[in-house]
């Protein structure tokens, strides 16, 4: 008897793991307050064949974890849920694992029906089989019609539109008012200008030179040399890593940059460790704070001696999971972005809109720090290489490792960057 | 007699044995889920062409060898190979020289030995994250402090950028690394001091002999069962270290500071080449396991011997 009673307790302790461990799928998903009815007794049958929610609830997902960033998306969230009465439950996923939830989700079929992402994986995603496809809707609503060529590209693969943006950002050139009057417009003044203004406590310039920060600071030089991962180790390229190379090699920027982000950047800048840098606009707030005293104003990113302007697109879009019901959230997605409603959540954010339209806002046009960014926007090109374009970047890492830490001339550099780049760059773009 | 052979069975159900062994089921399933299915799922993914674009469908084709052979024909690996042992062989060195000092000194018990001994377990106790962060801020070329003081008392005319020169970034983690492991080999090896009996070294000294004799003949050989312990969790233990690398160089600059550990992390994380970061993961699995045999093997010689 007494072994019988200690069977069942053990089958008895089994079963509650297994139960604890299938109960808390549903649970674990949402930031959402305990006792919410978003998963059903019986969701088990249906969590694996449908989306991470059903019926009149909706999964949104983000990697927000700001105050202004998760109170502004709930407002959003909640005047929907007033006005149609449909649930919306919303997510918080820290961005560290957010890829992994995300990938993982959809091997187990259970992809919200929006969420949130880094406006360049659109390919990385696509090629997962994440993000559906979207062009029918995006088309008949209208809701990219005004939106900034590059940036469509941003999210299109192949002939089809697989997101919409949430907002835009680029990079644009600082420098410091008290120090230089005129501020450079080509590789020729920048170097001068560097030259002129460095002193033993000071760099000429500073950028990030680290991981993806790197590439993202260094492909507005390499483009407006005039060439293309299709080649990196073209003339363009070469001169463009050979002339951050140079001004570190003579003490114009640091040693350091090859690993230094984009606010270590910032961080050399705003104690006048630099006096011209590179850095986006959510770079503002935190200068503005950290340096209330400082004078320096922005201007667009000096161009290649026989070049043009050129920055790169940042910013963070919107998708909807591969096999969720694109109509149900689509309304949704029509109510964030009707236009006055949008345009007061950019602002409130602090983040630029890549629609023209909304551009034309005085908010941006007659601010004199937002008018050099959607003006730098609009040359802003975005990094739509494929799948493969995080091998590229990390061959342009080591090249610029190589180039800046002295070891091997540009040339040498992206000749073995462009070994590795332009097969991919081929088999994406097929020729 | 033959028939006797299934009755074992017959009894085993009958004596109720097999109850005993439902008492293992918990312990079983446990290990079986938590630790020999991933490792299975990983051996597994080494085999298998996992892509991003086949990972979600789950349709992962046996390709064998293949993802060996792309990781093996990488520079970048052999490079992590080999930065791999310069990075386990002189931690373990520093570690267990420093470690031994440590207990050695602390074994004396004075006045405050047991405070001092729980401060420098601190360093070992801390996220390695935060340790790697604070490193990198210490050594960083512009606004690191340990430039700072040594320009500033005149020993380096310039600022040295340790964790931005292809020369000395991976030495600058080793640092860091040997100053995070250093408490923790004192604290093994100085359990192993306190476990030699006292009246060894009473009579050695009644015996006449120096502290040298007595180091090389009874604490030397006393403590070698817990020396031989050490390395093998030494070397598991700085084999495997990522989030110091994380922290402090992203394996750069050009991939210099990379060991086996973030060479497989990036391949399988940032390049969605999770068969091939699977494969080095296997490879870095083998060498462990190569150790640790190697470990079992001289163990039971000297139980023999002994």
């Amino acid at each position: 008897m007494k072994k019988l009673l200690a069977v069942f307790l053990t089958m008895g302790m089994l079963l509650s793991t297994a139960a604890c461990s299938t109960g808390s799928t549903p649970a674990e998903s949402g930031s959402a307050p305990a006792g919410s009815d978003a998963a059903p007794a019986s969701s088990e049958e249906q969590s694996s064949a449908a989306p991470a929610s059903s019926g009149d609830t909706l999964a949104l997902w983000h990697y927000w974890n700001s105050d202004l960033q998760q109170g502004l998306l709930q407002d959003m969230v909640d005047g929907y849920e007033q006005e149609s009465g449909v649930k919306i439950e919303v997510s918080y996923i820290p961005y560290g694992e957010y890829m992994q939830k995300i990938l993982v989700s959809a091997a187990g079929n259970v992809l919200p029906e929006l969420f949130l992402y880094d406006a360049n994986s659109t390919a990385t995603l696509v090629e997962a089989g994440v993000l559906a496809d979207i062009t029918s809707q995006i088309e008949s609503s209208g809701i990219m019609k005004n939106t900034l060529p590059y940036v469509v590209e941003q999210h299109t693969v192949g002939d089809k539109l697989y997101g919409f943006p949430c907002y835009a950002n680029c990079v644009a050139f600082f420098y410091r008012t008290d120090l230089i009057e005129t501020p450079p417009t080509n590789w020729t003044e920048l170097y001068e200008t560097a030259k002129a203004v460095a002193t033993d406590d000071m760099y000429g310039f500073a950028m990030a030179g680290e991981g993806e920060d790197g590439v993202f600071q260094f492909l507005p030089f390499l483009w407006s040399a005039g060439a293309d991962l299709d080649n990196v180790a073209a003339p363009g390229g070469v001169e463009a890593l050979d002339l951050l190379s140079k001004m570190i090699d003579e003490g114009l920027m640091s040693k350091d940059t090859v690993t230094n982000s984009q606010e270590d950047a910032r961080v050399l800048f705003e104690t006048g460790r630099a006096a011209m840098m590179l850095n986006g606009p959510w770079n503002v707030p935190p200068l503005q704070e950290n340096a209330p005293d400082m004078k320096w104003d922005i201007t667009m990113i000096p161009k290649a001696d026989n070049g043009e302007y050129t920055s790169i697109l940042g910013g963070e879009s919107f998708g909807i999971g591969n096999g969720s019901d694109v109509e149900s959230i689509w309304k949704f997605v029509e109510y964030v972005l009707e236009p006055s409603r949008y345009g007061q959540f950019l602002k409130d954010i602090g983040q630029l809109p890549a629609d023209t339209e909304l551009a034309k806002d005085p908010y941006y046009q007659d601010d004199p720090i937002n008018k050099i960014f959607i003006d730098q926007l609009v040359v802003a090109r975005p990094r739509a290489y494929g799948p493969q374009y995080n091998e590229m970047s990390k061959a342009i890492q080591v090249a610029m490792g190589l180039a800046m830490g002295g070891q091997e001339t540009a040339q040498q550099a992206m000749d073995e960057a462009a070994a590795t780049i332009t097969p991919m760059y081929n088999a994406f773009f097929g020729s | 007699m033959k028939e006797k052979k299934p009755g074992r069975i017959a009894l085993f159900f009958k004596r109720g044995k097999w109850v005993d062994y439902t008492f293992l089921l918990p312990a079983v399933l446990f290990i079986a889920v938590l630790m020999i299915y991933p490792i299975w799922y990983s051996i597994d993914m080494g085999f298998r062409d996992v892509t991003l674009k086949n990972f979600v469908s789950g349709d992962q084709p046996f390709v064998f060898l293949k993802n060996f052979q792309a990781v093996l024909s990488d520079r970048f690996f052999k490079n992590a190979l080999g930065n791999t042992f310069v990075f386990v062989f002189v931690c373990l060195v520093f570690h267990f020289l420093f470690g031994f000092a440590f207990a050695l000194y602390f074994n004396k018990n004075f006045k405050g030995a047991k405070w001092m001994r729980a401060l420098l377990l601190i360093a070992w106790m801390n996220p390695t994250v935060i340790t790697g962060t604070i490193f990198e801020w210490i050594l960083a070329g512009d606004i690191g402090i340990l430039n700072y003081m040594l320009t500033s008392l005149g020993i380096i005319p310039h600022a040295i950028n340790f964790l931005s020169s292809a020369q000395t970034a991976l030495g600058s983690i080793i640092f860091a690394n040997i100053w995070v492991g250093i408490p923790f080999n004192m604290i093994i090896l100085l359990s192993g001091l306190q476990g030699i009996p006292g009246e060894l070294y009473e009579s050695a000294v009644i015996d006449g002999a120096g502290a040298w004799r007595r180091f090389r003949d009874i604490t030397w050989p006393m403590m070698l069962p817990t020396i031989s312990v050490l390395f093998l969790l030494g070397f598991i233990y700085t084999f495997k270290v990522f989030d110091l690398i994380y922290a402090m160089t992203k394996g750069g600059p050009a991939n210099s500071s990379q060991i086996l550990s973030y060479y497989s992390y990036e391949k399988s994380f940032t390049m969605f080449r999770f068969g091939e970061g699977a494969a080095a993961s296997n490879i870095s699995f083998l060498i462990i396991i190569a150790l640790a045999l190697i470990y079992v093997h001289i163990s039971k010689k000297e139980d023999v011997a002994a």
